[in-house]
Formats: structure tokens, C-alpha cells, sequence
């Protein structure tokens, strides 16, 4: 009688966990970085990375690439509104209850923007409500050096001021000065700074590998990856070409550094943070229930 | 360690909001507080502002201490110039301090995009440079974006000192940035403020650090730093802004920003240009300004028993106003610990007094933990207008 019990109590308990995972609906969302994207899933992470986390998937058809402008401040309608608009409506759609994010540089701060300010635009909380990870390739958390050479690069005016010949203002955003403000004031994460009410896992591109011969310098790009080895002198020490490591570590907390984890023990440049390169793919589905 | 995350969303009606019959408690002042002595009826921008009153809170790990903002520090090993095509076909004079110095040369609109090719560095004998060059819009990733025809040099392991840079067939204007990532010369600036009130003031300081000096090996001639600085606004304003030396061999600079503010939304950079004795170096710090368009009253009304929070708050513009706080609680130690986050935000239509509630009640504290609690680093922020108004580091114990 007591086995029959305990017998009954395994299944209750069996059936209670089955019909828990039934429950759960898992979505994947990926944001791209600086930019404005029309066709992301072609241009930006190109298919394969895209359909290594779908494999992953219970529900093939709960993948949604954003596109949105992100060349304007992430607080603007065309920017944290696009975003908001894009995945609360794929939420909606597919019924997502368990949501992970994939996003790549500057992304990685649209998405802390939502979390940060969660009272900001009545479709954040259901987002975050919903969202269970988010993962952050190569993030631009605390700017770049180089954010601050275009912008130089764009100052012109007879008294050294400010000519606004040219306008991005996610560039802006990014320089290491005004990252730091932002910061400061709007974004959390950060050391000393309150945690972000969800997981904001890094993952952190540190070398660029640009030797011809090597194989490593040829996916994604090798003419990409040249330029981003010439761009590492700007940097100086870890980086990935674009973004100091120290950046990508700023916000949330590190789930690896690219040779700890992909094949071959090859480093991801900016660039090949997000393709599926040294099999990124396969690491990144992690992120959804076995 | 991964905390449960409980969130809360609930409708509050700023305006009509039903306090609870608690008894007013003045807001502590601490010093570095900001707290608005008078309010201003701003314009407000594009009417977006959600509509919607909204509160939020989540769980924080009391085992993670949290720190104020300290002192906002800049690190240059670079500057700027601007040059006419005159002055690209005569040389430009560059000082350079260190080896793998990178040279970036972007055009003016209407100036001549350069071919790479056209680009000569030449040391103090007239001697041609070996370098690198590469077009920057093949080394930036998509988005991101330089003006046509910018070209990056990068010099090797030559010795440094004064070049000059050439480009016969430049026409118009050009800016000449260099970045010395290895130099032992860098521009230090300090800014003890990442937020200041429209009319208010802060000082910026400026050192030149020699790392070679500070290894006992003091570079020739380095001496008695100089410069000038811009504050510029979001909408591209600029105003000139003297630089002092003090007793210390720094720089000072008095930035006192413009009462009126600045219509566009982004932050405020101070530029500050220096040099001494054959280096130059450029850097900035950036900050938000915000008019004070609405202040907390200075009393609030805690419950401690639904750790919930009613701030009443004065307003002087309409605009979508939130007030955002850290609840801490205190543990068995006897020591206050963060445990929740919190914001609560509401629309304002039309100017007057409101209250809003900041809520924790629905975070569950975390085992040990319980009252007496505290609220701190509480700060009142215009969602319409992107601006910081208010802050207190300590204000409330309940």
C-alpha cells in the first residue's frame, strides 16, 4: 500500500512537472545593434545563427527578428518603441511564455533601456514579465573609443563647436563619456548600480583573427575581420575589434569569454559575435529548455 | 545567486491616489543631494509621453552592496584638429608622443573625400613615414558610420616626435584626430557631477599625467599645462569656457550651464583642449542637464507594514513624471541591505500638486530581513523631457 502511494505521489508529481513544461511557451528574439535594419534576419545575423536557436525550439515558428532604427536615441519611438512595439506583439501572437533575447552590441543596451526603465512605456512590464534571459553578444555597455572618433570625426564649426552635418545618435550614445552618464542615470546593471530585474548574460568577443591563412579570419568575413584588427590598435589590450572587453563585461554578468567556449578555442570579433561561427550556434541554444 | 523575480504592475492614479493615513515624515538632506529650489514651466517636446500610470519593483540580492556615483573620470591619449587644404598642402604639424599612433582624416561637407593614397606622414627630417592606411568605412561595423572618404593611418614602431601631414589634393576642410593608444602622456578630467540643474555650476579639473615622470625618467620641457574648453549643448550651442591653472599644476574650468537649457533631448559635453610643451591632448566628460520642472514636496508617508511609500510632488509643467527609489531592509545583523527596486510613474496634465507611490509590498523580502527600512538613493526624473530633477541618497527610514 505505502509503494502503491508512493507510486501515485512519483506520477502526481511526474504529471504536475509535464504539464508545468506544456505550460511554458518559449520564444526567441533577436536585436540587432546600431542601425537601422529592414531585412535583419539577411543583413545583420545572417540565417544560420538564426535557425540554430529555431532547432532549439519546441515551437519552430516562435523566432522574431526585430528590425527597428537604432541610429536614434534608445528612448525614441522609432528605437525603444519599435522594440517594445515588436516583441510585445510577438508575445501576443504566439502566446510566448518564456522569452530569450539575443542581441549583439548596441542592442544589448536597448534591451537594458526596457529594463531600466520599466515604468517609461506601458508594454514593458508585460516584456519583462515574459523574459527570461537575455543574452548579450559583444555588448556596448559602457561605449567605445571609437564612438568617440566618429563623432569627432563629425565636429566642425569655426569656434571648435558642433556642426550637425551628420546625425547618429546611437553613435553618440555610445561614446565611452556619455555611456558613462547614461549610466549613471538611466541604465542599470552596472557595478555599484541596482541589478536589472532580469538576467543580462555577456558574452564577450576578445581577439580578432585576421591572418588569411588562418581559418578563423574567413567566417563572417575576412575583409571585415582585416578591419577590425586594424581597429584593435585604437583599443589597445582585449577587445574584439570594436568593443574593449572591459565594455562588454560592464553590464550584468559574463556567461563566457569566446575562447572558453567555441570550437577550436577561436576568438569571436565584433563582427563574428554575431554569426554562427566556431559553433556560437550551438552554445547560444543553451539559452532554451533542453 | 539567482533571486526569484517578482514584479508588480498596477494601475495608480497619481492624481487621485488614496494615501494612506500615515503620518508625514520630512525627507532627510544629505549633502551632494540635488533637491530644486525653484521650478520652471518648460515646454514640452513631442507629446509621445505614455499616458498609462504605471509602478514596477523587482528583487535585489541584499548580498550585492550598491554605490553612489563617484567622481566621472576621462582618459585622453588623443586631440583633434581642424585644417584647411592650405595647411594639409603645406604639412600640418603633428606631435606625436608614442609608437602605433593611428591618424584619422575625415572631410567636411563639400570637402574632397582623399584617396588613401594621398595621405603622406613625414618625420622632423622631411623624410616619408612608413604607414598603414585604410578607408574607416571598411574598418567600423554597419551603422555606425563615418563621413565618406575618411581614411585611417597607422603608423609602426618609429620613433615619435614632430610630423607633419600631407595632402596635395585636399580641398576644403578637414579634421585631423589622432589617437595615441601607447603614449605615456594622457589627459586626466574629473567631473564630480554627472547631473546638473539648468543655471547651476560645476567644476570640471584637468591634469596632464606623464607616466614616464612618474617613473622617475621626467620628460624635457613638459611643463605648464595650457588649454581652452567648449561647453556644448545637445542642439550644438557652444560657449566658450576659460581654463585656469591652480597651485597644483591642473587645470580648472567654472561650467556654468545656460539657465535656459536645451530644447533637444542628449547630454551636454564639456570639450577641453590642452597642451604643453610640444603634446596635445583633447578629452570630455559628458552630463545631463535638467530643467526643474517639477520637485518633491519634502514629506512623504511611509507604511511599513505594505512598505509602500506616498511622495507628494510639485509640478510646474505638464509632463509624465516618475519617482524611482532603493527600499532597504535590515537583516539579522542588524545592518540595512538593498533588497527591492522600485518606480512609479504618472502623467500630469495639468500643473499643481500630485502625489506618487512607490510600492514594495509585492517583493517578497528576503529571509532574515525585515524592518526597520530605509529608502534611499530616491529620485524624482521628467520621463517627457529625459531629465534627472531630483535626488536624495538617504531620505527616508521607516
Amino acid at each position: 500500500m505505502r509503494s502503491r502511494r508512493i507510486g501515485a505521489g512519483l506520477l502526481a508529481l511526474l504529471l504536475g512537472t509535464a504539464t508545468a513544461q506544456a505550460a511554458e511557451t518559449w520564444g526567441v528574439a533577436f536585436v540587432h545593434g546600431t542601425g537601422r535594419q529592414q531585412q535583419a534576419d539577411r543583413d545583420y545575423w545572417q540565417p544560420m545563427i538564426i535557425e540554430r536557436l529555431r532547432g532549439g525550439l519546441a515551437e519552430p515558428h516562435n523566432v522574431l527578428v526585430v528590425n527597428c532604427d537604432f541610429s536614434q536615441y534608445a528612448w525614441t519611438p522609432a528605437a525603444a518603441g519599435c522594440l517594445a512595439g515588436q516583441l510585445a506583439g510577438f508575445i501576443e501572437e504566439r502566446g510566448i511564455t518564456h522569452l530569450a533575447v539575443i542581441t549583439h552590441s548596441h542592442g544589448g543596451n536597448m534591451m537594458r533601456w526596457l529594463l531600466s526603465n520599466p515604468t517609461y512605456d506601458r508594454r514593458y512590464p508585460p516584456i519583462i514579465q515574459r523574459l527570461h534571459t537575455v543574452v548579450a553578444l559583444a555588448p556596448s555597455s559602457a561605449g567605445t573609443p571609437l564612438a568617440d572618433a566618429v563623432m569627432d570625426g563629425n565636429r566642425f564649426e569655426s569656434v571648435l563647436g558642433w556642426l550637425l552635418g551628420y546625425r547618429n545618435d546611437a553613435v553618440r550614445m555610445q561614446q565611452v563619456s556619455h555611456m558613462a552618464v547614461y549610466n549613471a542615470l538611466w541604465l542599470y546593471g552596472t557595478a555599484g548600480r541596482p541589478a536589472l530585474p532580469r538576467p543580462f548574460r555577456a558574452v564577450v568577443g576578445t581577439g580578432v583573427q585576421s591572418a588569411p591563412w588562418h581559418a578563423g579570419s574567413a567566417c563572417g568575413g575576412y575583409a571585415l575581420n582585416l578591419g577590425l584588427a586594424f581597429t584593435r590598435a585604437w583599443l589597445g589590450g582585449c577587445s574584439d575589434g570594436f568593443l574593449h572587453c572591459n565594455s562588454q563585461r560592464a553590464a550584468g554578468t559574463e556567461w563566457f569569454a569566446d575562447r572558453a567556449r567555441t570550437r577550436g578555442g577561436l576568438p569571436l570579433s565584433h563582427n563574428q559575435s554575431r554569426r554562427d561561427c566556431f559553433g556560437l550556434g550551438a552554445i547560444l541554444r543553451e539559452t532554451l529548455p533542453p | 545567486m539567482r533571486l526569484p523575480v517578482l514584479l508588480m504592475l498596477s494601475a495608480v492614479s497619481g492624481a487621485a491616489a488614496t494615501a494612506p493615513a500615515h503620518v508625514m515624515q520630512t525627507l532627510r538632506i544629505h549633502p551632494g543631494d540635488r533637491v530644486p529650489s525653484t521650478l520652471v514651466a518648460a515646454p514640452l517636446p513631442a507629446d509621445d509621453s505614455e499616458r498609462t500610470p504605471l509602478a514596477f519593483a523587482w528583487a535585489l540580492d541584499p548580498g550585492r552592496p550598491l554605490q553612489p556615483p563617484g567622481v566621472q573620470t576621462a582618459v585622453s591619449r588623443g586631440y583633434s584638429l581642424q585644417v584647411d587644404a592650405a595647411a594639409l598642402r603645406r604639412g600640418v604639424a603633428l606631435p606625436l608622443t608614442a609608437a602605433e599612433a593611428l591618424i584619422q582624416v575625415s572631410p567636411a561637407p563639400g570637402a574632397r573625400a582623399l584617396p588613401g593614397n594621398a595621405l603622406q606622414l613625414r618625420g622632423a627630417t622631411g623624410q616619408p613615414v612608413p604607414v598603414r592606411s585604410a578607408a574607416a568605412q571598411t574598418l567600423l561595423p554597419d551603422g555606425v558610420g563615418v563621413p565618406t572618404g575618411t581614411h585611417v593611418l597607422r603608423t609602426g614602431t618609429h620613433v615619435a616626435g614632430l610630423h607633419a601631414l600631407y595632402a596635395t589634393p585636399a580641398r576644403g576642410r578637414y579634421v585631423v584626430q589622432v589617437m595615441e593608444p601607447l603614449s605615456p602622456l594622457w589627459l586626466e578630467l574629473q567631473a564630480p557631477r554627472t547631473t546638473l540643474l539648468a543655471g547651476g555650476t560645476t567644476t570640471v579639473r584637468a591634469r596632464l599625467h606623464d607616466d614616464a615622470a612618474a617613473s622617475g625618467a621626467p620628460r624635457a620641457g613638459v611643463a605648464g599645462p595650457y588649454g581652452q574648453a567648449l561647453l556644448v549643448a545637445p542642439d550644438g550651442r557652444s560657449w566658450p569656457q576659460p581654463l585656469h591653472p591652480d597651485t597644483n599644476g591642473r587645470l580648472q574650468v567654472q561650467v556654468r550651464v545656460p539657465a535656459e537649457g536645451s530644447a533637444l533631448p542628449g547630454l551636454w559635453e564639456l570639450q577641453v583642449f590642452t597642451g604643453a610643451a610640444g603634446v596635445l591632448r583633447d578629452g570630455r566628460v559628458a552630463f545631463a542637464v535638467a530643467q526643474p520642472t517639477a520637485r518633491l514636496s519634502g514629506q512623504a508617508a511611509a507604511d511599513p507594514l505594505r512598505r509602500r511609500i506616498v511622495l507628494p510632488v510639485q509640478v510646474a509643467a505638464p509632463g509624465r513624471y516618475e519617482v524611482r527609489g532603493t527600499l532597504y531592509a535590515t537583516g539579522r545583523d542588524g545592518q540595512p541591505r538593498p533588497v527591492a527596486q522600485g518606480h512609479a510613474a504618472a502623467w500630469v496634465g495639468t500643473p499643481g500638486n500630485t502625489t506618487l507611490v512607490l510600492g514594495f509590498g509585492t517583493v517578497p523580502l528576503p529571509p532574515g530581513f525585515s524592518a526597520p527600512y530605509e529608502l534611499r538613493d530616491l529620485q524624482l526624473h521628467d520621463q517627457s523631457r529625459l531629465a534627472p530633477l531630483e535626488s536624495r541618497a538617504a531620505p527616508l527610514r521607516f
